[in-house]
């Protein structure tokens, strides 16, 4: 990972695109997972990537809405370790389905396959 | 030739912001209505679109983010879920009636009923966008709405009144419904910021691999040459239903009124080539709105997205476009007026204008993030300037629809 | 049927029969298609007898009674001239009359208005 004296997870890591080894985008980040307990250190586990996690970030009207997901995880946790680097997006070490991203769109490609040119 | 077909990005957005079916009734009205008085708007607007789309093209260059990306990311889940599901009802709205436009358009071309026509319009749309490579949807539909240029034309064979067209790039109200005037006027701003033109835009630049530092020169070229050519199609449309439509106070309700703004002057020869650029114009501005859509639900949801894989390469993102085309479909088909839909939508896209315009300010803005590309002061200056337009223009917007009665007194 | 709203009806109808008048004309010179020609005055003939139910089914104020009438009567007969037009859009002569008739109308329409 680029070396960074000092990295704004609100503004630099949290909703940034996730893209896989090879360049295939899979989610964005959406929320971060800290460990730790209240007054002692706190360290960056992970990310976390699903519907369930938005949940608690939507607006209260419109709480039912995740979003069509087509299959995706409702809840995956990317750990940092997965993490290659970080700059305009998150570019992780392994492909998507490994870490179980992005399982929407390969079912959904699945059923494109069928139709020519695709 | 190259660098001709190099801005043919610009082109298409612009196409699809400027003339498609609601600007082309709503800029002939304008001009029905208030002759001249609101050639300015055009203009204002214009430059306005052109800030900001150069501005969304330099963050898809230098970071390679598209708009949707940017919302997010800046204005937070809550809000940007808000934007998102506001740009996707006004995006739906306008991709219906721009369908409707298209069989209009063929129904004009060849006579035949509307509804089968539909059909064939969905299918030209679908296929076009399933089998054709990025730069060609933006060649094909943006250089074939340049046929439009016939308005032109026909605005110099109706020997304008130049004194008063002139007078019309100046700010005044020579009506006794100053109401209309700013509906009319807000209308026009409101027309030019169509949140799909950007959405589109950026994306687009992502899709042609722009590349910092040549291609930001190309952005700005595309920007400028693009909503430049769209401004000046907007204006000729305007300048003819003043000079045709004011002294026999004929009110444009239809597409095929505009038509025959170029007919009557240029005769068939005219008319045929206004609805060929009719045709290529409003379809690029579904193939715009329906990308668009698709654009801002895989961005803003992480989803692979681009016209530049196959359409299997980027399944939800394609799944999203067809869905598009096909709710679109079923809009149409119920019998809903496209002209009145998309002038609904002109209206109801202002008041989501901020949500989209904020993030990229401050984004193109922020030198952590844009380096040595971040905005100069010409940029921001103008940038917050727009931004005040804009706020302005989406708090009056929904009054002034109500208060007018459509702009019909 | 108020004053303001006989007085939109009066321009509305005149504007449709204006741009009736100049779609015969097209026929007239040659200078059209039939398929835009039979299209458009669909469209036209649509609106017209749209406008024509609507003002029929007003209730008019004092002293518009018999004008609101009239207005609708010049409606039904501008909507049929226009069907006729889209029933025979390539009809050279039959536009000139149809042309003629809406231009008639138009002023008709003008001059309601003015009196009411």
């Amino acid at each position: 990972m680029s070396e960074q004296p000092q990295l704004d997870l609100v503004l630099r890591l949290l909703d940034q695109q996730i893209v896989d080894w090879a360049g295939r985008r899979c989610g964005n980040v959406d929320d971060v997972a800290i460990e730790g307990e209240p007054g002692g250190s706190a360290t960056v586990k992970g990310l976390l990537v699903g519907r369930d996690v938005t949940r608690r970030r939507r607006p209260r009207l419109l709480a039912f809405f995740a979003g069509p997901t087509f299959g995706d995880a409702p809840e995956v946790e990317v750990p940092w370790s997965a993490i290659e680097d970080i700059t305009q997006v998150v570019k992780l070490k392994q492909d998507a389905t490994e870490l179980g991203l992005a399982a929407g769109d390969d079912r959904v490609a699945r059923w494109l396959k069928r139709i020519p040119g695709s | 030739m190259t660098k001709v077909f190099q801005i043919s990005l610009g082109v298409l957005a612009a196409i699809g912001g400027f003339v498609d079916i609601g600007d082309i009734v709503f800029n002939a009205t304008a001009g029905a209505t208030l002759g001249y008085q609101l050639i300015w708007a055009i203009v204002v607007g214009a430059v306005g679109i052109m800030v900001y789309s150069e501005m969304c093209g330099r963050v898809a260059c230098v970071a390679k983010r598209p708009v949707f990306d940017v919302v997010r990311e800046r204005l937070g889940y809550k809000v940007g879920l808000t934007t998102l599901l506001a740009s996707q009802f006004v995006n739906a709205m306008t991709c219906a009636a721009e369908v409707g436009g298209v069989a209009i358009v063929l129904r004009y071309l060849f006579g035949l009923p509307y509804r089968p026509l539909i059909a064939v319009a969905l299918l030209i749309l679908l296929l076009s966008v399933w089998f054709l490579p990025f730069e060609w949807i933006e060649r094909v539909f943006g250089f074939g709405g340049l046929l439009l240029i016939v308005f032109a034309v026909a605005a110099v064979k109706l020997d304008p009144n130049m004194s008063a067209l002139e007078h019309g790039l100046i700010p005044h109200i020579d009506t006794p419904s100053p109401l209309i005037w700013c509906y009319f006027a807000v209308g026009v701003l409101g027309a030019a910021f169509m949140p799909y033109e950007v959405y589109f835009y950026s994306s687009g630049g992502v899709e042609d691999g722009w590349v910092p530092p040549h291609d930001l020169k190309l952005n700005k070229l595309t920007a400028i040459a693009g909503y430049g050519l769209g401004a000046v199609l907007s204006i000729s449309i305007m300048v003819v239903a003043a000079e045709l439509f004011v002294p026999q106070g004929i009110e444009p309700g239809f597409l095929g009124t505009v038509a025959l703004a170029a007919q009557t002057p240029l005769g068939e020869a005219g008319l045929l080539l206004a609805l060929l650029g009719m045709f290529f114009a409003i379809s690029g501005a579904a193939i715009d709105t329906s990308l668009a859509g698709a654009y801002n639900m895989a961005q803003f949801f992480g989803w692979e997205w681009g016209k530049y894989r196959k359409p299997g390469g980027a399944p939800r993102f394609t799944l999203t476009w067809v869905a598009f085309f096909g709710l679109s479909f079923l809009v149409v088909i119920s019998g809903v007026d496209p002209i009145f839909v998309t002038e609904l939508s002109v209206v109801f896209s202002v008041v989501a204008l901020p949500l989209t315009y904020v993030p990229i300010l401050l984004v193109a803005g922020d030198s952590n993030y844009m380096g040595r590309h971040a905005n100069g002061r010409l940029a921001s200056t103008l940038g917050w300037l727009y931004l005040v337009v804009i706020v302005v223009i989406s708090l009056a917007a929904v009054p002034l629809l109500v208060l007018t009665n459509m702009g019909e007194g | 049927m108020t004053q303001y709203r006989f007085s939109k009806d009066s321009e509305s109808l005149q504007s449709l029969a204006t741009e009736g008048s100049l779609l015969a004309d097209g026929v007239v010179r040659g200078r059209t298609t039939s398929a835009f020609v039979r299209t458009h005055a669909q469209e036209l003939a649509s609106d017209t007898e749209k406008l024509a139910s609507v003002v029929d089914s007003t209730h008019p104020e004092d002293g518009l009674a018999s004008k609101t009438k009239q207005l609708a009567s010049l409606a039904r007969k501008a909507a049929a001239q226009l069907s006729a037009l889209a029933d025979h859009p390539s009809d050279a002569s039959g536009a000139a009359r149809i042309r003629s008739a809406l231009s008639d109308a138009a002023d008709a329409a003008e001059k309601l208005q003015k009196s009411a």
